[in-house]
């Protein structure tokens, strides 16, 4: 059971999101349980510090407690479970949702103003939880960046490709929904990387069961989701071999 | 030998400087050999054109304006000028120009007290005059990195006016630089033949020195002329540069204030309206609520207050969030943007959760940046067929040790994700999309700045950090 907690301070939406929860997780046979309901913020920290598992947190920003408000408390979380799932209930004036989300990689914010859609959003967000859970990492791989002194996770899965950018010490990591650029040498990152990419070209670098296609003729590389790269003449050869051995590994 | 070094090496030194000098002005890249070469190369123009100038000194004129134009030549060469935009183009000549300027302005002064060691036969005064060439530019280099000029250049450069002031100021100093060698070289050859009628006894040492100093007074006064034009012209444009900064703070704030009453009208024009109905609103709520009409006093409710809510709420919100971005460039492209969209039909959400006080980014290219993500926003909410998809998020979030800034617009269609970055492309065909390329060019001259794209069906973002 993945266990759920919330924090609201007022009462009447406590139940109601409570009750919203758990009937929609009977019915839905989804192996979730609500564990804490509170609008104590230092009661839920100290009962997550004792948990490490992942779990599933619908808080409301805007806490009446002196000390803590919705976004502090998702930090400690933040700190305890780092990837845990965090839902943000808020009213609508105080929707400062790019912030939060950016701060805190929230997974979703509801807006409480408009009951028939809290009800849905609830369950969507919920829905889009249980999806997450199952599909459970194939790999469990990650690959860090550090952008300007913060650090973020990619699933190695999901990158498609490695480019420089044009300025020396400048690449660009390639995901299906995300470019983010960084600091870094495509030679380091190939020595990181490991096995599964390969060096197509002077300043590309891609993971081998994203290719496609490849047109030799032309010197290019399609890659999954429209991507494309060129391909290095001096790399022909190489890379003919590497496919090969993985159509071997895989038939 | 010793004596050959100590006449070279430092004017090419001084070459070396110069080249330098332009480089930190216009901020552009150069590899150093590259410079050493061109600096070699105008000096060699410089002995050309000095040797030029003793074999037929009738034309020192065009010997002179000649040597300027090529020294011109063979630095636009190694900035590569075909590569820049037009922009950069103006920049470039602006700096070099400038750095020329002072350059000879050096010489010129040197070169006065040159004639003045002829006069009293002191041989080794050229190499002095060489090495205080050199000094001199050595201590305008300083300067230039110390004070970072660059910056400065940058701005006068988005002046209109000014820039034609200066392009006049250019202008006359390279004529006046080579008129003013035309003199020195009549100047030397006065002197010299004054010498060589003394030493051969046609005339006294005191005949020959009363005509020495009547050319040095005309040479000194000419120089004089042309070092007060261009210190005036000088004032004249540093002063604009002044007025105009305090112009446009005046603008932004101007701005700033017709937009928060704008909205203040907006909100009390709601208020009204509300206030008029609300006692008919309160009997039709009475009755419902006698018929038990439950149902009908939730949507009711719903339909009403909360859309009420969602308008003033919005203008209330939306000028808090200003107050909090404090470069008065930033906020006043934030709020001809914000009306800009206003106009289309297009609503914005403004999110500033902190004061931001300062953006380490030079202002116009800042500008330049938030300018294109936000027009590209623009550009692809105004696509949005239903109304309540047209939205855009413009988020500046200052972190502890940087600030980022976030544009979010509606994209249903996945964009492809890599060809966005190439010039000329754009999802809206032909002909549009140089601006991201653009963007991208402006980022990767900073090392505290980073690019981020990240499409989260429905939503498209472009996020920058800057540190």
């Amino acid at each position: 059971m993945v266990p759920v907690y919330i924090c609201e301070d007022n009462l009447q939406f406590q139940k109601m999101i409570k009750r919203e929860i758990e009937t929609y997780c009977m019915l839905q046979e989804y192996e979730m349980e609500v564990v804490l309901v509170t609008a104590d913020p230092q009661e839920l920290i100290k009962r997550v510090n004792l948990n490490s598992q992942r779990s599933i947190y619908f808080l409301d920003v805007d806490l009446q407690h002196p000390i803590y408000n919705g976004f502090d408390l998702a930090r400690e979380i933040r700190k305890a479970d780092s990837r845990g799932f965090i839902i943000f209930v808020t009213t609508h004036d105080e929707l400062a949702v790019e912030t939060f989300k950016h701060r805190i990689e929230a997974l979703d914010y509801i807006v409480k103003d408009d009951y028939s859609q809290l009800v849905t959003r609830l369950r969507e967000s919920i829905d889009s939880i249980h999806q997450r859970l199952i599909v459970k990492e194939k790999k469990d791989a990650y690959f860090p960046v550090n952008i300007l002194g913060e650090s973020k996770y990619i699933p190695v899965d999901d990158i498609l490709l490695f480019e420089t950018s044009g300025q020396k010490h400048r690449v660009l990591l390639h995901t299906a929904k995300r470019t983010i650029e960084f600091f870094g040498s495509l030679g380091e990152i190939e020595k990181r990387v490991g096995e599964g990419f390969f060096r197509v070209h002077r300043s590309y670098l891609i993971p081998l069961d994203k290719i496609t296609k490849v047109d030799f003729s032309e010197n290019i590389v399609y890659l999954l989701w429209e991507h494309r790269c060129d391909l290095a003449r001096n790399k022909k050869k190489e890379l003919k071999i590497c496919l090969e051995k993985r159509e071997k590994n895989n038939g | 030998m010793g004596n050959l070094l100590l006449m070279y090496i430092p004017a090419f030194i001084s070459q070396y400087l110069l080249i330098e000098t332009t480089q930190i002005l216009s901020q552009k890249k150069c590899p150093f050999w590259l410079k050493a070469v061109a600096a070699a190369v105008i000096y060699a123009f410089f002995m050309l054109a000095a040797y030029l100038m003793q074999v037929l000194p009738e034309h020192t004129f065009y010997w002179s304006l000649g040597l300027n134009i090529s020294s011109l030549g063979i630095i636009t060469a190694v900035f590569q000028l075909w590569k820049m935009d037009s922009q950069e183009k103006s920049r470039f000549f602006l700096s070099f120009i400038s750095a020329y300027i002072f350059y000879y302005f050096i010489s010129t002064c040197t070169n006065v007290f040159v004639l003045i060691g002829y006069r009293n036969l002191v041989v080794w005064v050229v190499q002095a005059a060489n090495l205080a060439t050199t000094l001199g530019q050595l201590l305008l280099y300083l300067l230039v990195c110390k004070k970072q000029l660059g910056t400065t250049y940058k701005k006068i450069y988005f002046n209109a006016p000014l820039k034609w002031l200066l392009f006049l100021l250019i202008a006359v100093n390279f004529f006046f630089i080579a008129y003013l060698l035309e003199f020195y070289n009549q100047g030397f050859a006065a002197y010299l033949e004054q010498i060589h009628l003394a030493i051969a006894g046609e005339i006294t040492w005191e005949q020959a020195s009363v005509i020495m100093d009547h050319v040095t007074r005309d040479m000194i006064f000419w120089f004089m002329v042309d070092l007060v034009l261009t210190i005036t012209l000088i004032a004249i444009s540093s002063y604009l540069v002044f007025q105009q900064n305090q112009m446009s703070l005046k603008e932004t704030s101007l701005l700033y204030q017709n937009f928060y009453i704008q909205k203040l009208e907006n909100i009390q024009k709601e208020m009204g309206t509300l206030r008029h109905d609300y006692k008919n609103i309160l009997a039709g709520l009475y009755l419902q609520a006698q018929e038990g009409d439950l149902e009908g006093i939730q949507q009711f409710v719903q339909s009403t207050v909360t859309k009420f809510d969602d308008e003033i709420g919005r203008g209330i919100k939306q000028t808090t969030q200003l107050s909090q971005l404090e470069p008065s460039e930033a906020k006043g492209l934030m709020i001809s943007k914000m009306m800009e969209m206003e106009g289309k039909g297009i609503t914005c959400h403004l999110e500033i959760p902190d004061k931001v006080s300062k953006i380490n980014m030079d202002i116009s290219d800042y500008l330049r940046c938030f300018g294109i993500l936000i027009d590209n926003a623009i550009e692809e909410a105004e696509q949005q067929e239903e109304p309540a998809d047209r939205q855009i998020t413009v988020a500046f979030i200052q972190e502890k040790d940087k600030l980022v800034f976030i544009v979010k617009n509606p994209a249903f269609q996945k964009p492809n994700m890599q060809k966005i970055w190439e010039e000329g492309y754009s999802t809206k065909g032909e002909s549009r999309g140089t601006g991201l390329a653009g963007y991208k060019n402006i980022v990767k001259k900073y090392a505290n700045a980073m690019m981020q794209t990240l499409w989260e069906e429905p939503d498209f973002s472009q996020i920058l950090i800057i540190s």
